[in-house]
């Protein structure tokens, strides 16, 4: 068949479809609502006045408000309803909705919300963090917000940056690509960092919200020293590190011998770390280092050695001389393979010791001008075998704890002290950590999740987690190792009130009556820049913008947007008294 | 005449006419005077419905009479309408009065039952008398067929639908209502038909307390994957109706790691430099959810979460937490040392993708089932630096 008549037929169709689009084609009716005042303080009269542009005809104003799902009347301001009135007597999110007729079209819905302070409090900056799914290929962001205390607050639509697809590459200065680990810090809000690894054939793009970023970059190989470079953007190209500056030494044992094996390094903060060397056979190391002040020399000997970590401030040392680590003598090792470990008197079969030894200062780092001392500490976790023993182990005589942990995650701390003959490792039986979780008006609260975690020297990935619930009285009874540190998180999963982390040192015994925050309700509706519907998915936790440290990445509450992109996360009310 | 007709009143007036002469000229030929008495002539009548269609419960109905005397003599009318349960051709019927009128138009609303039953037939007749007492003749009636609307029966379904499909083992909820137009009550019959692979004695099929906007609800627990169909039939004593609604009922799919911290390409380093979290932030699924929902939710439930680390050199993964996020402090490590940090998802069927033959251990991820792209395992190689 001729293809003319097809063709013919594809005109005419797109001709028509031409027509239909054309059909209605204009501006729409669109509804614009402005709120007097615009902060608002409770009790106070709150105006909401309309604005309908794009429309013709005599238009009927229909309004509603709610506060908590409770219907708030709403008084005409003018004859027509355009504006309307309504008592805010209490502080929270009321949830104002308008509904036009009349336009031969049709307006849509106008949907808002106007947050009502509580005049006795006062409010916390909040970052709000956004997680979208992998596959959305959005970069993950925050957004600080000013939360009022006393009341549930609305954020209103957040409109995140979908980012762009961005090349990064590193290059050392004759241009070849450096396999390399790259952070990168947005200058604007710094926790939002993303990640990646360039590889020798290059190629990777990561999705990055605008603006500029400080970017660490660690080669994975040798020849190129870690390098941070300042306010980045994807315009300025691949990153091209250098070989920065050599530090070279020996690590040497009590009795001058080299100690081969010791895995060296240089870290200081807010700074790039060194290279990682491993000393050879005649004790020699060479790093790669970027030298800056406050820089700290590492020194982790291989485990058969029993010779302790070091760790040295390089404050007073001239690192481009060699530098040579010496352990001080009278600082003996001691076989501990073999060692029983066990809890109330029980073998920790098939499980694992963490020992934690602080020694003071054992050893030397000089330049041969200066010396500083070097301070020793085992941290050192040690298999058990199926009959309770400690698998080979040496370690530096000193004193200091043993935390066992055993397959089931029963788990106790013992003091040890290696200079005195050791017949074994004998932690006491489990402690109980007890309370009472109330809310702040000291009405127990049943159904509180508590969750405990080793913190401290003691912390470690093999820490088991330790968690309980409350009883109907509130009480709760947390098995944990008697002597550990613990961070101890309480959560509300009806979310009732706010989750409260607590720490709890040298843990046993009766915590007493801890009292949960009021909680307040943060919501908002999530989109992309450019979109006007909703991004689902996206994990949104609220964190806590003055705190430092892993304070800072612990969420005071989490959510996850729904398929409109709404969320809502509970939080510790910020007008709450600490 | 009230309303003409015409014809039949020209034949009545012919008739009385040539009557009247065949007297007199009958008398005359008798002889003597002749006295003429006048005869009162019966009055006839006809009812005529306004309107037409078919006739259900509920209506309102007029009729009108349509009456004439030949005599011009006033005429009394005696309406009387009844509701019949049943036609005239069953002598078990039973009737009863509705209305009764004097007026020439006659109206009133089909009742909707006789005595418990639906009405389904009317009988109306009209009797008219004419001052002298002439009734005509025959007497008349009107006997109507009284239609039945057939109900009509809604069926809905609640619970944890996904995309149009249910998991195994979640209640649904199904409710079902009959509604009839003549105000008739329906009867609800249900009945289930399973997945073909289901097991009677497994299937969860409890019906609810009535809710209080009338009808009725069934409690589904599927046993098994499949098409499942819910039928309610509904009878209004007189017709009945159909209502079916099919359940597409799915295997509890597999949870999805969404979203995690950080995010990073599978297996690739790491680098810890301070303390670090590593969370995982959304696990998606039908049922089994990360963040948990609150509690007493009919459906929904918290994901489990596994997570292990492997030091370099070691072949198996050592479990070390069931949280949502594991604090990795670098201190704990000799600097370049790596470590292997995995998280695992799993619903409240339990299958954790370390036991499933699919996942090997090296695997940085790795899906139970698909879509690939659903990753129950996610790994990161972390240094220490």
């Amino acid at each position: 068949m001729s293809r003319a008549p097809w063709t013919l037929l594809g005109v005419a169709l797109v001709a028509a479809s031409l027509g239909c689009g054309a059909e209605g084609a204009g501006p729409r009716c669109e509804i614009a609502v402005q709120f007097d005042p615009l902060d608002a303080v409770a009790p106070r009269t709150i105006v909401a006045r309309s604005t309908v542009t794009n429309t013709s005809g005599v238009l009927t104003y229909s309004w509603s408000v709610r506060r908590g799902g409770v219907e708030v009347p709403t008084t005409p301001r003018t004859t027509d309803g355009r504006d309307v009135e309504f008592a805010a007597d209490q502080p929270g999110v009321y949830a104002v909705q308008l509904d036009v007729d009349g336009d031969p079209l049709g307006c849509p819905t106008w949907t808002g919300d106007k947050n009502v302070r509580d005049p006795s409090t006062t409010g916390d900056a909040l970052r709000l963090r956004f997680s979208p799914p992998r596959e959305a290929s959005v970069p993950v962001q925050e957004r600080v917000v000013n939360v009022p205390g006393g009341a549930d607050f609305a954020t209103g639509v957040l409109a995140i940056d979908p980012g762009i697809d961005a090349p990064i590459a590193v290059r050392d200065l004759a241009g070849a690509a450096v396999p390399a680990y790259v952070r990168l810090t947005s200058r604007a809000t710094p926790d939002a960092t993303v990640e990646v690894v360039t590889s020798v054939g290059g190629g990777e793009r990561v999705p990055l919200a605008s603006g500029r970023y400080d970017a660490l970059i660690v080669p994975l190989v040798d020849g190129v020293a870690p390098a941070q470079i300042d306010s980045w953007a994807p315009v300025d190209g691949a990153f091209t590190i250098d070989a920065g500056a050599t530090v070279g030494g020996r690590v040497l044992d009590a009795s001058g011998a080299p100690v081969a094996g010791a895995r060296v390094s240089i870290t200081a903060a807010a700074q790039p770390p060194s290279s990682v060397a491993v000393t050879a056979a005649a004790g020699t190391f060479t790093l790669a280092w970027r030298p800056s002040a406050g820089g700290e020399l590492i020194v982790v000997p291989p485990a058969a050695s029993g010779l302790p970590r070091l760790t040295a401030a390089l404050t007073g040392l001239t690192t481009s001389q060699p530098l040579t680590v010496r352990y001080q003598p009278g600082h003996p090792t001691l076989e501990l393979g073999a060692l029983p470990v066990r809890i109330a008197g029980a073998p920790v079969a098939d499980g694992h010791v963490l020992i934690a030894l602080e020694l003071g200062d054992v050893a030397t780092v000089g330049d041969g001008a200066s010396t500083v001392p070097a301070r020793g500490h085992h941290r050192d976790q040690v298999a058990t075998d199926a009959a309770g023993r400690l698998a080979p182990y040496r370690a530096t005589v000193g004193s200091g704890r043993a935390f066992a942990v055993g397959p089931t995650g029963a788990a106790s701390v013992a003091l040890i002290d290696l200079a005195a003959p050791l017949a074994g490792i004998d932690a006491p039986g489990p402690a109980a950590l007890t309370g009472v979780v109330t809310d702040r008006g000291g009405a127990p609260l049943a159904g509180v999740a508590l969750t405990a975690t080793v913190d401290g020297d003691l912390g470690h990935l093999g820490a088991p987690l330790a968690s309980a619930t409350s009883g109907g009285d509130g009480r709760f009874v947390l098995p944990v190792a008697g002597g550990a540190t613990y961070q101890i998180e309480l959560r509300d999963p009806r979310a009732v009130v706010a989750p409260r982390l607590i720490t709890a040192a040298g843990a046993a015994g009766d915590l007493g009556a801890i009292a949960l925050p009021p909680a307040i309700r943060v919501r908002g509706t999530l989109r992309l820049v450019g979109q006007s519907v909703g991004l689902p998915d996206v994990g949104v936790s609220a964190r806590c913008d003055a705190c430092t440290g892993l304070e800072r990445s612990r969420p005071l509450g989490t959510g996850v947007t729904d398929v409109a992109g709404d969320f809502a996360v509970v939080i510790p009310d910020p007008g709450a008294p600490p | 005449m009230a309303v003409a007709d015409m014809a039949a009143g020209t034949r009545a007036r012919d008739t009385a006419v040539v009557r009247a002469a065949a007297l007199a000229t009958v008398a005359s030929a008798l002889g003597g005077c002749l006295y003429l008495d006048p005869i009162n002539e019966r009055p006839s009548a006809e009812i005529r419905r306004i309107g037409d269609g078919l006739i259900y419960r509920g209506d309102a109905l007029t009729f009108q009479a349509v009456v004439d005397d030949p005599d011009r003599d006033r005429l009394a009318l005696d309406w009387r309408g009844q509701a019949c349960d049943r036609p005239a051709s069953d002598p078990a019927r039973r009737c009863s009065a509705v209305e009764t009128g004097t007026d020439p138009q006659f109206g009133f609303t089909v009742p909707l039952a006789i005595d418990g039953a639906p009405t389904v037939a009317l009988l109306i007749t009209l009797d008219v008398t004419d001052s002298h007492g002439a009734v005509a003749k025959p007497r008349q009636a009107l006997e109507l067929a009284v239609g039945n609307h057939a109900p009509v029966v809604a069926i809905q379904r609640h619970g944890r639908e996904l995309m149009g499909q249910f998991p195994v083992g979640v209640p649904i909820t199904i409710a079902a209502r009959g509604d009839d137009p003549d105000g008739d009550p329906v009867a609800l019959t249900w009945t289930l038909f399973p997945a073909a692979t289901s097991v009677p004695a497994a299937v969860g099929w409890t019906r609810l307390p009535d809710p209080a906007g009338g009808g009725q609800e069934y409690q589904l627990v599927p046993d098994v994957a499949g098409d499942w169909l819910v039928r309610v039939d509904g009878a209004d004593g007189l017709e009945t109706a159909r209502g079916e609604l099919a359940l597409q009922v799915r295997p509890d799919h597999a949870p999805c790691l969404t979203a995690v911290e950080p995010s990073v390409a599978d297996g690739a380093v790491v680098i810890a430099t301070a303390p670090r979290r590593f969370a995982v932030v959304v696990v998606a699924d039908d049922l089994d959810l990360y963040p948990a929902p609150p509690p007493g939710d009919p459906y929904l439930g918290a994901a489990a979460l596994r997570w292990s680390q492997r030091p370099a050199g070691a072949t198996a993964f050592t479990a070390i937490s069931a949280g949502a996020a594991v604090d990795l402090d670098p201190a704990t490590l000799a600097p370049g040392e790596r470590v292997e940090l995995r998280v695992e998802v799993a619903d409240r069927t339990g299958r954790w993708p370390a036991q499933a033959p699919s996942c090997t251990v090296d695997q940085p991820s790795c899906a139970i089932e698909a879509p690939a792209s659903c990753v129950q395992r996610r790994t990161w190689l972390v240094e220490a630096r």
